[in-house]
C-alpha cells in the first residue's frame, strides 16, 4: 500500500537522454537538479515560487514550442527535454553576455586570474569598480560560477555600464551595493513570501530596474526584520553583512543555533584562522527551511572574542590568576570531596547539549550524592506543569511546518517574532494566504497584533479568565468537539460544570473585553485546526498555572490536540530546554525511566537560590554559560552571597561583572565548537557539530566532569566520545528510545516518540489522540476564578514593532541610520481624566524608585490602568548593533508589564 | 420590472426621440471631440441658445462617428427631414446652424457633411457616400454617434441587451460558446485567438470565476477600444455579461488605462445604469445567473496590456508578468480562473448571439469573419476610426477611406500593430486586412491601429522612436528584454547619429533572436520587430544614416524626449558624450 503511494507521486521523464524519476508536480528545473543534471539558472531558489525572469535556464522540450524556462515548466509524464543543444547554449551564452554588461566582470577577464595570489596587490589592469577584490563575494558568486559553466569568450562588442550607485551601508548588519545586483528578485521575492514583510521591491522599471525599498526609505524604517534572508538567497555581492565582509569560508559545518528552542540549523562557516566569520543558510534544516532570525544569523561573533576564557583559573584573594587544567581538577576535587553533599548546589545551563546535561547530571547524583541539581530551564516550568497533568508530556505537541495549515491562532503574551522568530514564519505565510486568522491576547504592541484579525488587551491578570470566558461562550455556542471530547477526554463535566461560574458579563467587565468581542474571538478560534502558541512574558509567575489550564482546556474543547495542524506551543526560553526536561533536571519531565531524575520534586531553580540567599550552599557548580539576561537573579544571589560560596564555573565567556564570583574557572567551548545534541522545540533531536575547534584549552564541559569524576575515583564514566553518552542516554530515557547517532545522522525528520513501524504520524505527539495519561485520554482540569484584581496604580506595558507610521526615522546620522528617540506613551481616556493629564503632556514615569523615561502623553490608550510605549524594532537593532557588548544578542531588552509611577513634568 | 417592459418603456421613449417633434440635437463628445476639440464649450453654448430663445428640444452627447478628420461632429433630426451633419462645428458658428435650421428651416452648407436618413434633400449629399463612409459595415460601432452613451434606454430601444436576454433565458452555457466558436470570431487584440475556444478553457471549477475586459490599449496610433467605451459602453458590458454567462463565471472587472478618464466614467455609469435596471448583479432576468462588473484601473504602463501584467495589476501589485503554466483559464486574478478578453472581441458578441453566428460568418473572410476597426493616423488625409470588413485591403483602407497621404507626398511606411508590430513598405498596400494574410506578410494587425508615414521621415529615425517607446515600457523583469531593449536602443540612437557600422546590424541581429526566443512576454519577443521589419524594407536608410548622410534629414532634426528615461543613469552620461 505504502509502496504505491510513492510510485503514485513519481513520474518519468527523460533529460539529456538520461531516464529519471522525478516528483510528479515539481518543474523541470528542480527535477533535474534532483536528478543530478546542472541546468545553470540565477533567479530560481529552491523552496520560493519560481519567477521565471532570468532565463538562463531555458530548455528544449521535444514537441513543445519555442524554448521555455525550465523553472516555470512543469514536468509530464514521457517528456523528452535537451538542456544542452547548440541553440540552448548560444542563447543562454547571449542572454549572459547582456546580463555582463550591467555587471562588473573583472573577475572574469583579467588576464592575471591564474596569476594572482591571496596577497597581490591589484595595479592597473582592471577600473577600480570592477576588480575581482572590489567585490565581496569574489569566488563565492553564483553569478561568477554560472558564467564559468558556460565556457564564454568574455569579448563582449556591447558597451559594458557600470551603475554608479552608491552603496549604502547607513544601515545596521549589511551592506548593499546596488551596482553588483542582477535584478534577479529573489531577495523581494523571498523577503515577501517566505518572511512576508516586504520590505524590498523591485524599484523603476525597464534598464533603471533595481532593488530597493519602496519609498527609498531606510531598511530600519521600511519595517526589516533584520532576519538576512534576502544575504542568503542573492547570488552576487550586492547584499552582504558587514561583519566579515571580505571573508571567504574555509569550512562549513551544519550545527544547531543556541538562541531559542525552535532549534534552526544552519552552517557554520569558518576561515583560515578557525574564526566563526558566517552563520550560512542550510535548505536542509528541518525545522527551519534554510531560515533564521536577526539573533541566529548576526549573533555569533562573541565566539571569536578576545575576552573568551582561554585557560583554566584560579581565584587568588581578589584576583583570578591562570594555572594548569591539572591545578584546578585537584583543587576542585578536594572541594567536592570535603563538601557536605546538601550543601553543594549544580546549575545546569539550558543551552548546553543532552550530553553535557546528562553527564553534568549523573555527577552530582552519583559521584557527590547529592539531589541539589537542577537546570535553569525551570525558570519556564510554569508553563508546563499543566501539559504534564492534562495531557502527559511536557512538549509542544505539533511540528512548526504544519504551523502553515492551521486555520487559527491564538496567541497569548508571546512576543514570537522576536523570541521565538522562526516559528512565526508559518503563521504569518498562513495569515498573509488569507485563509487563517489570528487572535492575539496581549497588553503590549508587538509585530504579531499586526497580523491580527483581533487583538484582545485584557487587563494584566485577567488572561485566564478571559480564555475562560472564551470557553463559555464556545459551550454557550454549542461549538464544542463533542465527539473528540466524549471519545478522548475524562473529566469533561466537571470542567462544564466550572466553567459555569465564568459569566460572561462578568468576565467582560473583569478583563475589560466586550462580550462582543469575546463571541467574534471564539468564531475565528473555531473556523478549524487551532493552533495555540503561548508564553508568559507577561504574565505574573501565580497566574501562569490557571492562564495554561485554560489554554490546554480551550484546546480540548475545540478538538485540537493529537491532530495534524493544531496543537500546543508553549514558548520557553534556551536552546535545550526540552533536552533539559526530557533529560530529568528540572521540576518536571517525560520519562519515568530515568534513574537520574530529579528525585526532589520540591527543588525548584527559585528554591535553590533560595538556598544560596540563606547561605545554605557552599559549593556552587555553574555548567554553562547563562548568557541571558533571565539569569540575572541567579548572579544577584550568588553576588549576596559571595563570601561563602565557592563557585566552579564551566564557561567560554564570563561578563566581567561575574567574573568576581568565581573561584575556578574551566574554560569551556561555545557552541560553536561543542559535539553533541540538542532537542528542540517540536521534540526534534538534533545533532550539534563542531564548526572550529578550540583556538585555547577550551573543554567541553562532560569532558571535565568526567575527569572531576575520575580523580574522585568513581570510575562510572568512561565515555571516548559523545556518542557514547547518547548511547546512555538512549538505554536511561525511556522517550530516547531507537535513537542513535547513526539514526540522526541518516534521518532529520524525526522526533521524539520515535516509531519506525508508525511513519505516518506525521511528527506529532499525541497522534490519534492518544494521551501519555493513566487511561490514555486527555484530562479535563476544573478552572476556578482569579481572586480579586485591584485595580490601582498604572502598569507600562513596553511594544515594539517593525513599522509604524509615528517613527520619524532620521537618515545618516554619523553614518547610520536612527530613528528621532522621542517616546510616546498613550493612556487610556478615563485614566487621562482621573489624573488630570491631557494630550501631549510630558510625563516621567519610574519603577521602584528608579526613574525609566520621560515620555509624551496621547490620549488614544485602549486599557485602563495600562500605559503602552512601543518603540521601533529597526532601532533597537541599530543598538544592538553599535553596542559594544560581547553578547548584545544574549541580552536583547525584554518587553514586559512594570508596574510604574506616573509623574506629570 | 421585466426585460419586456423594459424594451417598451426604451422603445416608447426613443419613438418620442426620432419622431422629430422637438428637434433633436446630438453632439459628438469624446475625449478627441470633447476634450481636445472643445464640443462640451459647444454643448453649452446650445444649452444657452435654447434657454435664451425658449425652444424645446432634445439635445445628447454622443460618441463617435469616427471620422475624425470632421470633428467635432452635432448632427439635427427635425420635422421628419433625415438627420442632417455639420463638421468641424466651434463655439462660434453653432449658434447660426441652430438658428437657421430650427427657426428658419434653411440649412446651412458652411460646415456641412450631409444627411442620413431614406429621404434624399436636394442639393445634401448623403452622409454614407462621404469616403470614410461608403466602405464601412458597422457593427461594434453599430451604435456610435447614434445613441447617447449615457442613456441605457436608447441602447436597449436599438436592440441592445436582447442579446444577453437570448442567452440567459434560451440557451445554454455550451451554446453560447459553440455559437461563438462558430461565428469565427477571433481575439481582437492582437493574437487572434478564436474567443470562443479560448471560453472553452475556463475552468469548471465552482465558484469565483473572472471575466477581464482589457482597455489597456497602449499602442500609439489605435483608439478603438477607447472609442467604443466612450461611445457604446453597453454593449462591451452586454458582451461580458455573455462570456460571464457563457463560461459561468462570477465577476468581471474592465481594466482601463489610468488617466483615460472619459472611458472610465462612461464605463462607470453605464455599469451603474445597468444595475439599476437589473441588467447587471443578482439574478439577472429572474434566472439562476448573477454577475458583477467593476472597473479597475492600470498604472502607466503599456506592459499591463499583457494578460498576466493585467492580473498583476488588478491585484494591486506593479504590472511586470506571470509566467506561465499555469495559464490564467486555470490561475488568474487572484488565483482564481480568469477569462482576458480585448473591448473589442467582447462588443462583437452581443449582435453574434442576437443575429446568430452564420450572419456574423458571412461577413468578411473564410479564416477572419466580421470586422476590423482600424484607426487612421500619420500622414494621411482623413485620419479617424473605421470599422471595416475583413479583407479589404490596406490599398483602399489607405487611399479609398483615408483620402491618400496629403500634398502629393508618396506613401514610404505603414507602421500596424502598435510599435511591436513593425513597419511596413509601400508594397505592402497589397495586403488584405486578414489575419492570416497580414500574418504571412510579416505584418500584425494588432490592435488595428495604421499609422501611415509619408517620405519625410527617416526610417532609422521611426526606428528610433519605435524601440525607444519599446525599452520605455519594458517592465524590467527578465533579462532578455530589460538588458537587450536598451542595447538595441543604444546602437539604433549611435546609428542614427552617423556613427554606426555594419557590423552593429550583426549585433542588433544576435541581440533581437536572443530577445526573440528567450523573453518571458510578447513585449520582449517582438521587441526587435520594429528593427527587423524596418532592416528588411529600408536597409539602405540605415546604411546611409551610418555614413551620416540621413536621406530625409529627420534622424537630426529630432530628438526623443521622455517623461524619463529610464535607463540607469550612468548610461545617459554615455549618450551625453
Amino acid at each position: 500500500m505504502i509502496r504505491k503511494n510513492k510510485i503514485d507521486n513519481k513520474i518519468n521523464i527523460v533529460i539529456d537522454g538520461k531516464k529519471v524519476k522525478v516528483d510528479k508536480d515539481t518543474n523541470i528545473l528542480q527535477a533535474a537538479m534532483d536528478s543530478g543534471i546542472y541546468i545553470p539558472y540565477l533567479c530560481y531558489y529552491p523552496g520560493m515560487k519560481s519567477y521565471g525572469a532570468c532565463r538562463m535556464c531555458v530548455v528544449d522540450v521535444e514537441g513543445g514550442r519555442g524554448t521555455p524556462a525550465s523553472c516555470t515548466t512543469p514536468v509530464a509524464e514521457g517528456m523528452k527535454v535537451n538542456t544542452q543543444t547548440d541553440e540552448i547554449v548560444d542563447l543562454r551564452k547571449g542572454i549572459m553576455e547582456l546580463l555582463l554588461t550591467e555587471h562588473p566582470h573583472g573577475c572574469l577577464t583579467c588576464h592575471r586570474i591564474d596569476l594572482c595570489g591571496p596577497s597581490d596587490i591589484c595595479l592597473r589592469h582592471v577600473s577600480v569598480n570592477d576588480r575581482c577584490i572590489t567585490c565581496p563575494k569574489n569566488e563565492r558568486c553564483e553569478l561568477k560560477d554560472t558564467v564559468r559553466s558556460l565556457d564564454m569568450k568574455m569579448d563582449s562588442p556591447l558597451t559594458y555600464n557600470y551603475r554608479g550607485e552608491h552603496v549604502k551601508t547607513d544601515d545596521p548588519l549589511w551592506d548593499m551595493d546596488m551596482n553588483l545586483c542582477i535584478v534577479c528578485a529573489r531577495c523581494v521575492r523571498v523577503c515577501s513570501e517566505v518572511r512576508v514583510d516586504n520590505v524590498l521591491t523591485l524599484k523603476e522599471r525597464a534598464g533603471k530596474v533595481i532593488i530597493g525599498t519602496s519609498m527609498g526609505d531606510s531598511l530600519i524604517d521600511a519595517g526589516c526584520e533584520f532576519c538576512g534572508a534576502c544575504l542568503d538567497v542573492c547570488p552576487t555581492g550586492a547584499i552582504v553583512e558587514k561583519d566579515y565582509k571580505w571573508e571567504k569560508a574555509e569550512t562549513k559545518t551544519t550545527s544547531v543555533c543556541n538562541y531559542c528552542p525552535i532549534g534552526c540549523t544552519f552552517d557554520l562557516e569558518t576561515n583560515a584562522r578557525n574564526k566563526l566569520i558566517r552563520i550560512g543558510s542550510n535548505l536542509q534544516s528541518p525545522a527551519n527551511r534554510g531560515q533564521t532570525c536577526f539573533k541566529g544569523k548576526f549573533g555569533f561573533d562573541y565566539v571569536n572574542s578576545k575576552s573568551r576564557i582561554k585557560v583554566p583559573m584560579v581565584r587568588r584573594g581578589d584576583i583570578l590568576i591562570e594555572t594548569t587544567l591539572q591545578e584546578n581538577i585537584d583543587s576542585v576535587t578536594e572541594i567536592l570531596q570535603e563538601v557536605n553533599p546538601n550543601n553543594y548546589g549544580m546549575i545546569i545551563d539550558n543551552n548546553l547539549t543532552n550530553e553535557d546535561i546528562y553527564v553534568a547530571n549523573k555527577f552530582a547524583k552519583e559521584v557527590v550524592g547529592t539531589n541539589n541539581v537542577i537546570s535553569n530551564a525551570d525558570i519556564d516550568s510554569s508553563l508546563r506543569y499543566k501539559l504534564v497533568e492534562m495531557l502527559g508530556y511536557s512538549a509542544a505537541t505539533n511540528p512548526i511546518l504544519g504551523l502553515k495549515n492551521a486555520k487559527s491562532f491564538l496567541v497569548v503574551s508571546a512576543n514570537a517574532t522576536e523570541n521565538h522568530n522562526v516559528l512565526t514564519l508559518p503563521i504569518k505565510q498562513a495569515i498573509d494566504s488569507g485563509l487563517s486568522e489570528m487572535v492575539v491576547i496581549d497588553q503590549r504592541e508587538t509585530e504579531l497584533t499586526k497580523y491580527a484579525k483581533l487583538w484582545l488587551k485584557p487587563y494584566p491578570g485577567t488572561e485566564a479568565d478571559l480564555i475562560c470566558g472564551l470557553i463559555r461562550s464556545i459551550i454557550d455556542q454549542s461549538l464544542e468537539n463533542k465527539n473528540y471530547i466524549d471519545k478522548f477526554c475524562n473529566n469533561y463535566s466537571e470542567f462544564r460544570q466550572s466553567v459555569w461560574k465564568f459569566d460572561l458579563q462578568k468576565i467582560s467587565t473583569l478583563t475589560g473585553i466586550s462580550i462582543q468581542d469575546i463571541n467574534e474571538a471564539v468564531s475565528i478560534l473555531t473556523k478549524g485546526p487551532l493552533a495555540t502558541i503561548y508564553s508568559n512574558e507577561t504574565i505574573e509567575k501565580n497566574n501562569v498555572d490557571s492562564l495554561v489550564e485554560s489554554l490546554v482546556n480551550l484546546s480540548l474543547v475545540t478538538g485540537n490536540i493529537g491532530n495534524e495542524y493544531g496543537g500546543l506551543f508553549p514558548l520557553y526560553r534556551g536552546s535545550n530546554s526540552q533536552g533539559a526536561i526530557d533529560l530529568g533536571v528540572t521540576t518536571i519531565y517525560n520519562s519515568e525511566n530515568n534513574m537520574y531524575k530529579n528525585d526532589n520534586r520540591d527543588l525548584s531553580i527559585d528554591k535553590l537560590i533560595d538556598l544560596i540567599n540563606h547561605n545554605q550552599i557552599e559549593v556552587l557548580h555553574l555548567i554553562g554559560d547563562f548568557y541571558e539576561s533571565y539569569n540575572d537573579k541567579l548572579f544577584e544571589a550568588i553576588d549576596s552571597a559571595s563570601n561563602s560560596i565557592k563557585v566552579i564555573s564551566h564557561q567560554s565567556l564570563i561578563p566581567e561583572f561575574r567574573k568576581q564570583f568565581s573561584s575556578f574557572i574551566f574554560p569551556s567551548t561555545s557552541f560553536s565548537e561543542s559535539e553533541g545534541t540538542k532537542t528542540n522545540i517540536e521534540r526534534r533531536i538534533q545533532l550539534v557539530r563542531p564548526g572550529m575547534v578550540p583556538n585555547n584549552q577550551q573543554i567541553q564541559p562532560w569532558k571535565i566532569i568526567q575527569m572531576l569524576a575520575n580523580k574522585m575515583n568513581k570510575n562510572i564514566f568512561a565515555y571516548n566520545n559523545s556518542e557514547n553518552i547518547f548511547d546512555d542516554i538512549v538505554s536511561d530515557i525511556s522517550i530516547y528510545n531507537k535513537f542513535s547517532y547513526k539514526l540522526l545522522k541518516s534521518q532529520s525528520n524525526i522526533t521524539w516518540p520515535y516509531n519506525p513501524n508508525n511513519p505516518n504520524s506525521k511528527n506529532v505527539l499525541y497522534w490519534n489522540n492518544i494521551a501519555n495519561t493513566e487511561n490514555n485520554k486527555f484530562n479535563f482540569s476544573s478552572v476556578h476564578r482569579s481572586s480579586n484584581i485591584t485595580k490601582n496604580g498604572f502598569y507600562l506595558a513596553k511594544g515594539r514593532v517593525l513599522n509604524k507610521s509615528q517613527f520619524v526615522v532620521d537618515f545618516n546620522v554619523n553614518g547610520i541610520n536612527s530613528d528621532s528617540g522621542i517616546f510616546e506613551v498613550s493612556i487610556h481616556p478615563e485614566d487621562a481624566i482621573e489624573h488630570n493629564i491631557k494630550q501631549n503632556d510630558k510625563l516621567n514615569l519610574s519603577s521602584n524608585g528608579q526613574e525609566l523615561l520621560q515620555c509624551v502623553v496621547k490620549t488614544n490608550g485602549q486599557i485602563k490602568n495600562v500605559l503602552n510605549i512601543t518603540t521601533l524594532f529597526g532601532n533597537m537593532i541599530k543598538n544592538l548593533d553599535t553596542s559594544k557588548s560581547d553578547l548584545k544578542y544574549y541580552q536583547v531588552p525584554e518587553l514586559d508589564i512594570i508596574p510604574v509611577d506616573v509623574e506629570k513634568i | 420590472m421585466s426585460f419586456e417592459s423594459l424594451k417598451r418603456d426604451s422603445d416608447k421613449r426613443w419613438l418620442d426621440l426620432i419622431s422629430g417633434t422637438k428637434p433633436w440635437i446630438r453632439v459628438s463628445s469624446t475625449m478627441c471631440c470633447g476634450t481636445s476639440l472643445e464640443s462640451e464649450a459647444i454643448v453649452s453654448e446650445i444649452v444657452n441658445y435654447i434657454e435664451k430663445n425658449k425652444i424645446l428640444i432634445n439635445i445628447d452627447t454622443v460618441g463617435c462617428h469616427g471620422i475624425c478628420y470632421a470633428g467635432p461632429i452635432i448632427d439635427i433630426l427635425y420635422k421628419g427631414q433625415p438627420r442632417i451633419f455639420w463638421g468641424n462645428v466651434t463655439q462660434e458658428n453653432v449658434v447660426k446652424i441652430l438658428d437657421s435650421y430650427i427657426k428658419k428651416g434653411e440649412i446651412l452648407t458652411d460646415n456641412l457633411l450631409g444627411s442620413l436618413g431614406d429621404k434624399a434633400i436636394e442639393g445634401i449629399k448623403k452622409i454614407d457616400d462621404l469616403p470614410g463612409m461608403s466602405f464601412q459595415n458597422r457593427i461594434a460601432l453599430r451604435n456610435s454617434g447614434n445613441i447617447a452613451f449615457n442613456d441605457i434606454f436608447q441602447y436597449i430601444a436599438n436592440g441592445g441587451f436582447e442579446g444577453l436576454h437570448k442567452a440567459v433565458t434560451k440557451m445554454s452555457s455550451d451554446e453560447v460558446i459553440s455559437e461563438v466558436k462558430n461565428s469565427g470570431l477571433r481575439g481582437r487584440g492582437g493574437a487572434a485567438f478564436p474567443t470562443g475556444l479560448k471560453w472553452s478553457f475556463m475552468s469548471n471549477s465552482k465558484g469565483v470565476k473572472y471575466i477581464l475586459c482589457n482597455c489597456e490599449e497602449g499602442d500609439p496610433g489605435a483608439f478603438n477600444d477607447k472609442g467604443i467605451l466612450e461611445s457604446d459602453p453597453y454593449t462591451l458590458i452586454e458582451g461580458m455579461a455573455i462570456a460571464g454567462y457563457a463560461t459561468k463565471s462570477t465577476n468581471g472587472y474592465v481594466f482601463i488605462r489610468h488617466g483615460h478618464d472619459g472611458p472610465i466614467d462612461r464605463t462607470k455609469e453605464a455599469i451603474n445604469q445597468a444595475y439599476e435596471n437589473g441588467l447587471l448583479g443578482k439574478n439577472i432576468f429572474g434566472s439562476d445567473f448573477s454577475f458583477d462588473i467593476e472597473v479597475s484601473l492600470t498604472g502607466d504602463s503599456y506592459v499591463a496590456g499583457e494578460e498576466t501584467a493585467l492580473m498583476e495589476s488588478v491585484e494591486g501589485k506593479s504590472a511586470r508578468p506571470r509566467s506561465r503554466p499555469p495559464f490564467p483559464a486555470a490561475y488568474g486574478v487572484w488565483g482564481k480562473p480568469s477569462t482576458i478578453n480585448n473591448v473589442k472581441s467582447l462588443s462583437y458578441i452581443s449582435e453574434i448571439i442576437r443575429n446568430g453566428s452564420e450572419w456574423f460568418k458571412s461577413i468578411g473572410t473564410e479564416s477572419s469573419s466580421g470586422t476590423a476597426i482600424v484607426c487612421l493616423s500619420g500622414d494621411i488625409l482623413n485620419p479617424g476610426m473605421y470599422e471595416v470588413e475583413m479583407g479589404i485591403s490596406i490599398k483602399d483602407v489607405v487611399e479609398k477611406i483615408g483620402g491618400g497621404i496629403p500634398d502629393g507626398r508618396k506613401l514610404k511606411m505603414l507602421q500596424t500593430g502598435g510599435p511591436l508590430g513593425g513597419v511596413l513598405g509601400p508594397d505592402s498596400l497589397k495586403i488584405k486586412i486578414d489575419f492570416d494574410e497580414m500574418a504571412k506578410a510579416g505584418a500584425i494587425l494588432g490592435s488595428g491601429g495604421i499609422i501611415i508615414i509619408d517620405d519625410r521621415t527617416c526610417a532609422v529615425d521611426l526606428t528610433k522612436s519605435l524601440v525607444a517607446f519599446c525599452q520605455y515600457e519594458s517592465c524590467g523583469k527578465c533579462f532578455p528584454c530589460r538588458l537587450g531593449m536598451t542595447h538595441l536602443l543604444e546602437i539604433v540612437e549611435k546609428i542614427s547619429k552617423g556613427k554606426g557600422n555594419l557590423n552593429d546590424l550583426d549585433l542588433m541581429n544576435k541581440i533581437g533572436k536572443n530577445m526573440q526566443a528567450g523573453s518571458l512576454c510578447g513585449h520582449g519577443q517582438l521587441g526587435y520587430n520594429p528593427i527587423s521589419s524596418a532592416l528588411k524594407h529600408f536597409q539602405k536608410d540605415f546604411e546611409s544614416c551610418m555614413s551620416g548622410n540621413c536621406p530625409t534629414g529627420s534622424c537630426n532634426e529630432r530628438q526623443i524626449v521622455f517623461p524619463e528615461n529610464t535607463r540607469p543613469s550612468s548610461w545617459q552620461t554615455i549618450k551625453g558624450n
